[in-house]
């Protein structure tokens, strides 16, 4: 039996397990059953489609009402096995990949002291300010993460975590430092934007039918990180940096798994992420900042009010990569390169107005209006006319909630 | 007169501070601010003042005392608070305190526990917890 067969058996049968137990025995402080899940739906009103790009390639949407592909379910099992050690495990069910549990945590948490814990096992990388609690939409006031800004093709990471909680009065830190390793084969994120730069197919009508079967893997090895968090009152600063090894794989259509384009050479690469955040009783605000060994850069900032049961949002993302990797001349995209320099880039952003109303402490909806912009020289998503161009508006219906 | 003396036996006869109050175990020697009990209650803080490893303990939801508390020592709404800990929670960082369904559960908890800390009504309080802070 594989490790992946092992984690997912494990976590089946702690689940199972739970959900049988008499609630007499669920209820008692050795074992905690919690959950959270979105629904999300929406449909695109102007543009070929749009895609959130969010991971492990989910947000596409085409034609028609998609719930599909952004909404999911999580189920976290906690059990103390002493006052200072637990093993919890989180199972993610997800619209992307048709609902089927994949297991998205479990770790071993062991408190050293009452400021400092040791984390060992699967768990979420913590590069981002919302990373390892992107998929909690109850935890924050968008439809969605802004996501032109989280980029980064690796979500989880196997390896061990110390975290230190403390605060000097009034001034409360955070500090986690981590390391690890992941493969992902394929990687669905950059298998998904390179088939939509690259390898979209068309009808002879000129209609979109579907993009060719290339595959994209990325193996991640020697990662060390770090994501410190200050903060006073109502105002919280971030800085998270991660280095490590890469290696990317390229596989066009039919070549998969013994003819990879690219030589397997594994890189060094760094990533670092600044956020500002402002988090009163009214107001809500933060500007975040990114960049991915000098190859790409990304950022948002968004503000939103809450009135009543109320929080009207906005928010502005944007990501730009000058001189894109993996994009070969002789694509759809063909054609497009810069005049000057002969390269392509991938520019977009994204503006978007939303509300979310709380309906109880434990249920929330969402909804939002999504402007993508596209200003580089190859396609993100479908582009029926095949320009490169690929805006579009959309609007999105989300329930969040948590049990 | 008559009337006087009622109104003051009636007066005496009440808790001169009646209301909520934050409560530890009776031989739990911490000095506990309201701005110690947020960090604890919001998982910033794992202990009290003299070392001693800090367990919360809070009322249900929809429960008025735990309301009040989210609201003028968290500086949370009910939604706020949920939100919160379900990212604390799904991620790791910190466990959520423990919910009771009354103050007198609390009590009893809290009488029973040398870590923990807990909200209630005063009306419940015995030797058994010692108060700390009133909000």
């Amino acid at each position: 039996m594989s490790v992946t067969n092992m984690k997912k058996l494990i976590a089946y049968s702690v689940l199972l397990c739970c959900s049988l137990l008499p609630t007499e025995i669920r209820a008692n402080d050795d074992i905690n059953i919690s959950g959270f899940g979105s629904l999300i739906g929406g449909f695109v009103l102007d543009g070929d489609g749009y895609w959130a790009r969010q991971p492990y390639a989910a947000g596409q949407y085409e034609s028609g009402f998609e719930f599909k592909t952004e909404s999911r379910l999580g189920v976290q099992a906690r059990y103390f096995l002493t006052d200072r050690t637990r093993i919890t495990g989180q199972l993610m069910m997800r619209g992307v990949h048709d609902f089927k549990p994949k297991l998205e945590w479990l770790y071993v948490s062991h408190d050293l002291t009452n400021d400092l814990s040791l984390h060992v096992g699967q768990m979420r990388l913590p590069v981002y300010h919302f990373s390892d609690f992107m998929d909690v939409g109850i935890a924050y006031p968008w439809l969605r993460v802004p996501s032109d800004a989280y980029s980064l093709a690796v979500t989880n990471f196997q390896g061990a975590g110390l975290q230190y909680n403390h605060h000097f009065d009034d001034i409360w830190v955070s500090v986690k430092g981590y390391g690890g390793q992941q493969d992902t084969d394929p990687n669905e994120l950059i298998t998904t934007l390179s088939q939509f730069q690259k390898s979209q197919r068309y009808n002879d009508d000129g209609h979109f039918v579907g993009v060719e079967g290339i595959r994209r893997v990325k193996n991640y090895r020697d990662m060390k990180g770090l994501a410190l968090e200050v903060g006073y009152e109502w105002l919280s600063v971030r800085y998270s940096f991660l280095d490590h090894q890469e290696q990317f794989l390229r596989f066009e259509e039919g070549e998969y798994p013994s003819n990879s384009q690219s030589s397997g050479r594994w890189y060094d690469i760094h990533f670092k992420d600044f956020s500002i955040k402002v988090d009163t009783e009214k107001w809500f605000a933060i500007y975040e900042w990114n960049e991915y060994d000098g190859i790409y850069e990304s950022w948002m900032t968004s503000v939103a009010y809450r009135v009543g049961k109320f929080t009207p949002y906005v928010y502005y993302t944007a990501f730009e990569e000058p001189n894109s990797r993996d994009i070969a001349p002789g694509g759809i995209s063909a054609g497009f390169e810069d005049p000057d320099t002969g390269t392509l880039d991938v520019k977009y952003n994204t503006l978007a107005f939303g509300s979310r109303y709380d309906i109880n402490p434990r249920l929330a909806l969402k909804v939002e209006y999504t402007i993508f912009t596209d200003k580089g020289d190859s396609a993100v998503f479908i582009d029926e006319d095949q320009d490169g161009i690929t805006d579009s508006k959309g609007l999105f219906v989300g329930l969040d909630f948590t049990f | 007169m008559k009337k006087i003396v009622i109104v003051l036996l009636l007066c005496f006869s009440m808790p001169l501070f009646a209301g909520n109050v934050i409560v530890v175990h009776k031989d739990n020697d911490t000095r506990l601010s309201l701005s110690d009990a947020k960090k604890i209650y919001l998982g910033r803080s794992g202990a009290f003042d003299n070392g001693t490893r800090a367990v919360p303990i809070t009322l249900a939801e929809g429960h008025a005392i735990r309301a009040d508390f989210n609201r003028t020592i968290l500086n949370k709404s009910e939604s706020q608070y949920s939100g919160y800990w379900a990212k604390m929670s799904f991620t790791g960082r910190a466990i959520p305190p423990k919910e009771m369904t009354n103050s007198k559960e609390v009590k009893d908890f809290v009488a029973g526990n040398v870590n923990a800390v807990g909200i209630m009504n005063d009306e419940f309080v015995d030797d058994s917890v010692r108060i700390v802070a009133r909000f």
